[in-house]
């Protein structure tokens, strides 16, 4: 039903139609938002990052062939642009080897979380290298499943699991100090 | 993957069968690992389960499609140099040709008006080699009347002096023959004449040796 309606909306917008284009966005624009937050841990680069996603949505919605669904597409374009963020971020660092980065200012002291548990969470996911993070992300938040994160991250299934296995034994050790 | 990771897997997408979490159950029990790695994912899950989306702050979702289109003002003229493309594509396929004449301007398809221009010079040309071809035609004709006149002249000139010539020396040869035959005619009656004159002198000898006789 949502893919129909995403797919109407797709050739609507493709045909010029503004006020379809925007009723793509607002879909999508929490989850995307969101999905900027636990990733970069800061409301600012949330901010931007959604806007290059949704900017890199538009000038590539042409190539989408509707192969899988549209929000499976719509994050793996999220995805590379959050790689981008990170590398402009800090681009003296290998992320592809998995350097972790912590950064900082990525505190979820920035946005008010109304649940405790999940600010602990968010806090700890900022701890993990960008693969990892990404993994807990679209397994626990995005719903997806292992082959629809290996799609999008373009590895393979197992390769996905393994840093599932290696992200949680980071995160019980950092959910554990969190509790601390 | 072993059978322990591949058990937490389905685990984690809820897709195990009464078998299978009867032998992932057996496993959590024996396996600290396991166990331990479940009750994280299991935390995760109700962490994220309770996590409340953050609402968007105001901004301006339109704007992305005017950025974009403001960093691609070349955009503006996709579809016009589409058209462009497509009709100089049509306009090769077709083999249209523009002339400018002074009456006007002419347009043709397939190669029609350079056609129909080479049908007119050829059939120009054809015409002039034609009225050429008439003109020399009559003029050899003509040429060719006067010489077979001159020579049908000439021919009967021939002919009639050389026929003068012949009856005047068949009638010299006739005169000639007819003279000498006249001639011959002459010498036979003398000579008949003189043998006939012999025969009557011999015969009148005799009579005249008697007055010889007589003298005595």
């Amino acid at each position: 039903m949502f893919s129909q309606s995403d797919a109407s909306l797709i050739h609507k917008a493709l045909a010029g139609n503004n006020k379809a284009w925007l009723k793509l966005i607002k879909r999508y624009e929490q989850a995307i938002y969101n999905y900027g937050l636990r990733m970069t841990g800061n409301a600012d680069d949330s901010m931007d990052l959604m806007q290059e996603v949704f900017l890199s949505v538009f000038r590539n919605l042409a190539s989408y062939r509707g192969e899988g669904s549209f929000k499976s597409w719509l994050f793996r374009i999220a995805h590379f642009r959050c790689v981008e963020f990170y590398r402009r971020k800090r681009y003296h660092q290998d992320i592809d080897e998995g350097e972790e980065m912590i950064d900082d200012r990525a505190c979820a002291s920035q946005w008010t979380f109304e649940h405790t548990q999940s600010q602990e969470l968010v806090a700890a996911m900022q701890a993990l290298p960008l693969e990892q993070k990404a993994v807990i992300e679209l397994k626990f938040f995005g719903q997806f499943t292992f082959e629809e994160i290996a799609q999008q991250l373009d590895v393979s299934a197992n390769t996905i699991k393994s840093r599932l296995y290696s992200a949680l034994g980071k995160m019980k050790t950092l959910l554990e100090v969190t509790d601390v | 993957m072993s059978d322990k990771e591949n058990l937490f897997a389905l685990w984690l997408e809820e897709r195990l069968n009464p078998a299978q979490q009867q032998q992932f159950e057996q496993l959590l029990a024996q396996d600290d690992e396991l166990a331990q790695r479940v009750a994280t994912a299991r935390q995760i899950k109700q962490s994220a389960s309770e996590y409340r989306p953050q609402s968007v702050p105001p901004w301006q979702p339109g704007a992305v499609a005017h950025r974009q289109q403001r960093s691609q003002p070349w955009r503006g003229w996709l579809p016009l140099s589409f058209a462009t493309s497509m009709l100089a594509i049509v306009m090769v396929l077709l083999q249209v040709e523009i002339q400018w004449h002074k009456q006007g301007v002419m347009i043709s398809f397939a190669g029609q008006g350079t056609e129909q221009k080479i049908a007119n010079e050829v059939a120009a040309r054809l015409e002039n080699f034609e009225q050429q071809q008439q003109q020399q035609l009559a003029q050899y004709v003509n040429e060719l009347e006067k010489s077979q006149q001159q020579a049908n002249m000439q021919l009967t000139n021939y002919l009639l002096s050389s026929s003068r010539t012949e009856r005047r020396e068949d009638f010299a040869e006739l005169i000639k023959f007819v003279n000498e035959q006249r001639s011959d005619d002459q010498l036979y009656f003398a000579r008949q004449l003189n043998q006939i004159q012999q025969q009557v002198y011999e015969t009148t000898v005799p009579m005249s040796l008697e007055p010889k006789s007589v003298n005595n």
